[in-house]
């Protein structure tokens, strides 16, 4: 072993050592979407976050309890959803009892007239036939009209779980998340038979694990023995892999180095995107492979080209918002720094390997041709308009036959109204009852708010309806005691929404970051007011990412600006620049009119997946152009390009839609752009042979 | 040789042996029930049926009235989860269906009883301390006593039918 060689495996031992070091892997890539405080407010009340809802239904006693121990075992903790409301009804019973006054008159009048009253005497005579019978008569005695009942089901009523069998019992998901306790939790209760059910985050996160990591394993045993002959029938020489091996480990530490200087979690997600430094080490590989000495100035004008332009694409990503992007930066710059050095070590060796000269004939043409072509593109563009920027956090969600059946249960359970769309709206000066009346009519699918009252005129009537009740049962013998002292100021509108908060687990209303906001369910549709702001963490992390998304794209415009300037000292002329980046231009026109044909908007994985097109698109018909088309070269792109469809193409059949996603996009534009580069020959000149 | 100790002792599998396969019950049953709600003990007449499906609960004396509760849910109280629970426990209780009762209660034998009591996190916990379901030596249903929050209740169960599978 040389000393050069020794250095570099001491290196790469070395640089593994340290960005491994205390390492912590966040595998949830939502966590990098960064809550704001009035979002995480709302989140940390939701009902979903963090737990699993298991229904045991008709299972055996004995069964559903041993599953209950299992998952406890598991770290699964026992959760009340109710707690906080019990906790609050047991501290203070006259809790719905006070709210009474606020249910519509004529809701309070039917609850305390005849009909009603002699439905309620029918009720205690039958329960007083049956065993437990008299735990009616018990809630009688506190509350005559069943009033309480009243107040639960107009104010509570579209909120709590609809009933009818089923034993469904919540769990606190153990933290940190594993991945292999998720999964002994969902063969559990797999396991258990179809009468169990079961729903929850975690196993959506684990569906999503269990894809990726199949279709990661599929990839690459497609895609190596593809790349594999690619290499055989290009190169021949061991050596070559050696150097794509060898290259590709100390990039990866030093990729892996720099992310940690700034990070000390890294995302699950930018390791997965590290298999595509294989497709960029490898480029570099081919294209500093059997270098030809005498004509150095094209040499060094191609790799400045495709080099800096890949780079200041990574540079560009670093201005973005999100931790994932600007780690995924970071790696590729760590990476691609690590590789090009290791090779420029090795550049004597490198140079006695030599690619296979294949021969084709190419298609001539113009800068006429081309500047008619980006006048094409650009009509084309302008014709079809810009793709609407949209991203979805279903784009991340992978489910199966198994999870969508398990949502279809479920949903039968949930609460009788949308609440999938919660907004909150500021309420000046403390005002809720205005902020209330500010919403546009329809806009709230349901608000308690829409129920509160203050008329009391009909106190007296409950009273006698009450009084009537108790005088009733006392001919049959049933004495009911005196009612306890129940005050019934009056309540608030605040007052009233705190209480309802409460009990329906719902943020009606709070104070986040010193700010007073109303929640409400935003109905489908109708208009949300401008100043409300989405809460629900599917709206908001569509929000979120959407903005991402356009980020992303501002952050190429800006990249490709760069790119342009950079290219200017490097290339001959403004031809060769508009030459260089036309591949990109048929990219976006196409783009335009698939987004057009098919109503498709663009997401941020379309745009993760535009990086990679415009990283190494650009690099073919650069290294082209400033090479005049010398078939070394050309042969070098055929080796780079076919070995990039190979890695890429192969994730078109990947199971997660995401990978899918970015399969589809890299080939896509990849494909377009080796094909543009190698079918066809720019004559900046106008001579056309 | 006799053996008449251990042909009385009472366990829980025996129980269950004695019922495996019931699909239906008919029964006479006088009620007693006390609990500070009534001026005094009310005692009922009431004849049971039960069938797969549904539970007819048929009260002769004082006041004759009958409840059906079948499979549609319905009832005559407020529909809410305690309402649920309870009629269910019913439902299982009269037709001695051991795998529905002991999805909420922990069954132990007393004597010639066996004493049931809520699981912890049963709807019926708050509702029902105490069960006790006295059995003949014939281990035909005789009595079933019920300790509740706010009332005791005695059942004696006469001409007993079984119908089984």
């Amino acid at each position: 072993m040389t000393r050069r060689t020794a250095f570099f495996v001491l290196a790469t031992i070395v640089l593994t050592a340290l960005g491994s070091w205390r390492l912590k892997v966040q595998d949830d890539p939502i966590a990098s979407l960064d809550g704001s405080p009035l979002f995480n407010f709302f989140y940390d009340r939701s009902p979903f976050k963090g737990k699993i809802y298991v229904d045991s239904g008709e299972l055996p006693a004995e069964a559903a309890q041993g599953l209950d121990k299992s998952l406890q075992e598991l770290g699964y903790k026992p959760f009340s959803l109710t707690g906080a409301a019990e906790t609050a009804a047991k501290a203070d019973p006259q809790l719905l009892l006070r709210l009474v006054p606020l249910l519509p008159a004529e809701v309070q009048r039917a609850a305390a007239a005849e009909p009603h009253r002699q439905e309620l005497l029918a009720q205690a005579a039958a329960a007083l036939s049956l065993p437990g019978g008299t735990a009616f008569l018990q809630e009688l005695a506190v509350d005559p009209l069943l009033l309480r009942q009243v107040v639960a089901e107009k104010l509570l009523g579209p909120l709590v779980p609809k009933g009818g069998g089923g034993r469904v019992a919540t769990y606190t998901s153990p933290a940190p998340q594993s991945f292999a306790t998720i999964g002994k939790a969902y063969d559990l209760l797999a396991a258990a038979g179809p009468d169990v059910h079961a729903i929850g985050g975690d196993f959506f996160a684990y569906a999503n694990y269990k894809a990726v990591k199949a279709d990661i394993t599929f990839c690459m045993l497609l895609s190596i023995p593809l790349n594999l002959l690619l290499f055989l029938l290009f190169v021949r020489r061991w050596l070559f892999l050696v150097f794509l091996v060898a290259g590709s480990f100390l990039s990866y530490a030093t990729g892996l180095v720099t992310v940690r200087l700034f990070y000390g979690e890294v995302y699950a997600l930018v390791f997965a995107f590290t298999s595509t430094f294989i497709g960029f080490n490898n480029e570099y590989l081919v294209h500093l492979s059997g270098l030809d000495r005498t004509h150095a100035r094209r040499t060094l004008v191609s790799l400045g080209s495709a080099i800096g332009t890949t780079l200041i694409g990574f540079l560009c990503l670093l201005g973005s918002s999100s931790a994932i992007i600007r780690q995924m930066a970071l790696v590729s710059i760590g990476a691609m720094v690590g590789f090009i050095g290791f090779l420029l070590a090795y550049q004597p060796v490198l140079e006695t390997i030599r690619i296979r000269n294949l021969r084709w004939r190419m298609l001539p043409f113009g800068p006429m041709a081309l500047y008619a072509g980006w006048l094409a593109c650009a009509a084309v563009f302008a014709a079809c308009g810009a793709p609407e920027i949209r991203t979805s956090i279903e784009t991340f969600k992978f489910s199966t036959p198994r999870l969508d059946a398990e949502v279809k249960f479920f949903q039968k359970r949930l609460p009788q109204v949308d609440l999938s769309d919660f907004r909150a709206l500021p309420v000046r000066g403390g005002d809720v009852l205005a902020a209330y009346a500010s919403l546009p009519a329809g806009a709230a699918v349901f608000h308690p708010m829409s129920l509160f009252t203050t008329d009391q005129a009909v106190v007296p009537e409950i009273a006698a309806g009450e009084a009537a009740v108790r005088a009733a049962l006392e001919k049959q013998g049933i004495l009911l005691p005196p009612v306890p002292a129940a005050a019934r100021p009056p309540v608030t509108a605040r007052a009233f929404l705190d209480t309802v908060s409460l009990l329906s687990r719902v943020p009606w209303v709070a104070r986040v970051a010193g700010q007073d906001y109303l929640f409400y369910p935003q109905a489908a549709g109708a208009p949300a007011p401008a100043a409300s702001l989405a809460v629900s963490p599917k709206h908001y992390y569509d929000l979120l990412l959407t903005d991402l998304g356009r980020q992303m794209g501002f952050c190429f415009l800006l990249g490709l600006g760069a790119m342009t300037l950079y290219l200017v000292p490097f290339q001959r002329g403004l031809k060769q620049i508009l030459y260089i980046f036309s591949p990109l231009a048929a990219c976006a026109a196409l783009v335009a009119v698939l987004c057009r044909v098919t109503h498709t908007p663009l997401n941020i994985v379309h745009f993760m997946g535009f990086a990679l097109v415009i990283a190494v698109a650009v690099d073919y018909t650069a290294i082209a152009v400033s090479t005049d088309y010398s078939r070394d070269e050309l042969n070098k792109i055929l080796l780079t390009g076919l070995s990039t469809l190979a890695s890429f193409g192969v994730l078109c059949f990947a199971q997660h839609p995401l990978l899918r996603d970015l399969g589809l996009v890299v080939t896509g534009g990849v494909g377009l752009s080796l094909g543009y580069t190698l079918l066809t020959r720019f004559q900046p000149g106008g001579r056309v042979r | 040789m006799m053996l008449p100790a251990l042909a009385l002792a009472l366990t829980l599998p025996l129980v269950k042996a004695h019922y495996a396969g019931t699909t239906g019950l008919e029964a006479d049953i006088e009620q007693t029930k006390t609990s500070p709600f009534l001026a005094k003990p009310l005692t009922s007449k009431i004849h049971l049926a039960a069938k797969p499906g549904e539970v007819r609960w048929e009260v002769k004396e004082p006041v004759a009235a009958t409840f059906v509760f079948d499979e549609s849910g319905k009832s005559p109280f407020p529909d809410n989860d305690r309402t649920r629970a309870l009629i269910g426990f019913i439902k299982a209780l009269v037709t001695v269906d051991f795998a529905a009762i002991e999805r909420e209660f922990v069954l132990e034998p007393t004597g010639q009883s066996l004493r049931a009591t809520p699981r912890p996190g049963s709807p019926l916990a708050g509702m029902i301390k105490t069960m006790d379901l006295g059995f003949a030596d014939d281990l035909s249903l005789a009595t079933l006593d019920i300790a509740a929050a706010n009332e005791s209740t005695h059942l004696a169960f006469t001409a007993l039918k079984l119908v089984k599978k």
